[in-house]
This record gives C-alpha cells, structure tokens and sequence, in this order.
C-alpha cells in the first residue's frame, strides 16, 4: 500500500465520520423540535350538543333535528348565485335516502366520529374513527404548484407551530354536499390549539371568492373522549342492513 | 323607495339563511337518515336474544318478543362499535339466550318489525352499558 492510497483511505474515513456526525446531529435535532411540539394524545370529540351527545343508538334524542345545532352547519354568507347554485345541489341530492360513507374535510372534524391527532416534527395527522385521515405536512413544504394540485375530499395541508398552536393552510378541497358547501376555490385556515387537558378548538376560516362574499369563521371545540382505550374504527359496508328499496330506506333481516 | 329597498335587501338575506340552513338535514346522518324512525314514540320490548351482531355501520340486537300471536322477531338498530363500545358495551355483552327489555323508537311505517336503541335493562332490572 502505497503513500497514495492510505491517503484516500483517509479522506474517505474522514467523510463517513462527518457524516456520522451530521447525522447524529440531525436526528438530535429532531428529537429537540419533538420535545417541543404539544402533547395531545387521546381521543377528541367534538363539543358541539350533536356529536358528544350521540348515546349508544348512535343519534340525538330528535333525529335530525338536532343537526342544526352543529358549528358547520350555521348559516354562510353566499353570493345570491352560489346561494341558487348550492340550493339546486341540495334539491337534487338523495334527501332521506341518502347515505354517508366516509366525511371530507371540513366536516371530518366535526363528524360523529371520535378523532385522534398524531403529531410528529414533520407532519401532524388527524385520524378519525370513520378512516379518514388529513395530513398536515409541518416540514416547511409548500402546496403543490396549481398545476400540480388537484382537489380531493380532504385537501392539501401545510402547517406551521406557531408555539404550541397549529396553524393549517387548506386548498384544493372537492366540492361537495357536506356543510359547508362552498367551492373548490375555498382556502381555509386553521388556529388549533390546546386549551386545558382536555379541551382543543380549532378555529376555523373559510374564505371563498365564488361562492362567500365575506370570510366565514367558526370555531369547533372538541372535549377529551374519556373512558376511550382505543380506536375503534368504523366500516360502511361490513354489515349494511338499510337497503333502498322502492325509494326508502329499510331495515333488511338478520342474516 | 328606500324602505322597499331595504325590505328586499333583508328578503334576499334571508333567503340565502333560509338556503344554508335547508343543507343541514340528510347527509349529517349516521350512515343513513334516521328519519325512518318515529322520535316520538317509545316501545318496550321484552324478549329472548336470538343474535348480537356486533358490526359496522350498526349494530343489531335480534330480538324474539312473545306475543298474543306467538312470538315475534324484531330487529333493533344500534351505533356503531365505537359508539356502543363509548357506552361501555362490549361484543360478549349480550348472548343468545339472554332475557332483555329493550326500549326502542318503532318504525314509522310500523309493519316492520324494527327499531332504534334507546336503552336496555336485563331480567333482573340492571342497565346495559354505562349510563348515558
């Protein structure tokens, strides 16, 4: 071995140590940015007299009629077109025979399902029970590029800490019959933080130039679900017993 | 004229109130409407447990109501899992063969023998699940 080649030796063990180094720095670096960030494990739901109220039939004690209770469904400031335009939409949706199967975003957060935010240093996911799931990328990215975005029922989410208050940007959000029904314009904003051990709020705003004529603000709070050791997740169509049949929803016998 | 104004001005308002609040009804559901059951209305249904499904979307407590007529199946719609589980129910809960009273909002239609969970006592008058 000559003179040379111990000198490459060397330099190439020299390269691996400082990317030891780096790496080890790195990953102590995330470990302080983890430390920081809030803790919020648990299960949340939220506080609104519709959704913590639902008992083990799993509805209010007045059906339906209690749904105008929820945050996401107060009124909105339309524009007189999209007020006609979203009005024909609810007309000629399915009405009493109409059935759910999985909640976009907005209104995943304020579902009848329990829900879950799982904060890393690069992103911080909101699992619900019903499957659906947003992930609020927190690693400095920024949305696709318009061209590159194309809407979806949950959206596109960056976020930033802000303390320990999360603040969400939200585009590119399918337009659909679920409150509130605005356009795939929409961009919304979220403040979600922490208010007590068991209390978050997510404060929320729409902004939309088709179909708002003003930004609309509403805040969900949501209450620690207590007694809850798990997740335990929901499913559509393992069991569907309430076929439409003849235009009406009915109960079919046990299998 | 001014007056007209402001009084069609506040009619468009509340028109556009009145087009935001009709969404709220069907798709808040859930799964399904629940307009199929009559909310006011209450039967109590004593019987034998023939099935305890525990499933998604919901759950379904089979019952066999004795009757002037003979007994009778009736099927009684629950939450989901997660819902009964929040409530302190459990998949061994209830066993085929268990002695129960169920109250339940009926049908509306009636002729189906059917319908939504209020709450459950066993023979021997102790609650179902935590209390709600």
């Amino acid at each position: 071995m000559n003179a040379r080649s111990i000198a490459r030796i060397c330099a190439a063990a020299a390269l691996l140590a400082a990317a030891a180094v780096g790496a080890q720095k790195s990953e102590q670096d995330r470990v302080r940015v983890f430390a920081s960030l809030p803790n919020w494990t648990g299960y949340w739901i939220a506080d609104d007299g519709v959704e913590n109220a639902l008992g083990v039939s799993g509805r209010t004690e007045n059906g339906a009629a209690d749904y105008v209770k929820m945050k996401l469904a107060a009124p909105l400031p339309y524009t007189a077109d999209f007020a006609t335009k979203a009005a024909a939409t609810r007309k000629n949706s399915a009405g009493d025979t109409g059935k759910e199967c999985g909640f976009p975003f907005p209104f995943m957060m304020e579902s009848p399902w329990v829900l879950q935010f799982l904060i890393t240093p690069e992103e911080t996911d909101v699992i619900v029970a019903g499957r659906e799931i947003r992930h609020i990328y927190t690693d400095g990215r920024a949305h696709p590029s318009p061209d590159d975005v194309w809407p979806t029922p949950w959206g596109d989410s960056v976020g930033k800490w802000e303390g320990h208050v999360l603040a969400v940007d939200t585009i590119a959000v399918k337009s659909g019959t679920f409150p509130p029904m605005v356009s795939e314009r929409a961009r919304y904003t979220e403040r979600i933080r922490m208010l007590s051990a068991d209390r978050i709020e997510d404060e929320l705003t729409v902004q939309d130039p088709v179909a708002l004529t003003e930004p609309w603000k509403v805040t969900i709070p949501y209450q620690r679900v207590a007694g809850l050791d798990r997740m335990v997740h929901g499913d559509c169509n393992e069991n569907d017993r309430n076929p439409v049949v003849g235009g009406k929803l009915t109960i079919a016998p046990a299998n | 004229m001014e007056l007209v104004r402001s009084e069609l001005a506040r009619a468009a308002r509340t028109a556009v109130v009145i087009a935001a609040v009709a969404f709220v009804a069907a798709p808040l559901q859930a799964h399904h409407s629940g307009a199929m059951f009559d909310y006011d209305k209450s039967v109590t249904l004593a019987g034998t447990v023939k099935q305890f499904q525990w499933t998604n979307p919901h759950c379904w407590i089979e019952l066999s109501v004795g009757g002037d007529n003979g007994a009778e199946d009736w099927s009684v719609e629950m939450g989901a899992p997660l819902q009964l589980y929040q409530g302190g129910w459990k998949p061994g809960t209830l066993k085929p063969g268990d002695e129960i009273k169920v109250v339940v909002r009926p049908t509306r239609d009636g002729t189906t023998k059917a319908g939504l969970f209020v709450s459950a006592t066993r023979a021997d008058g102790s609650v179902l699940g935590k209390p709600q």
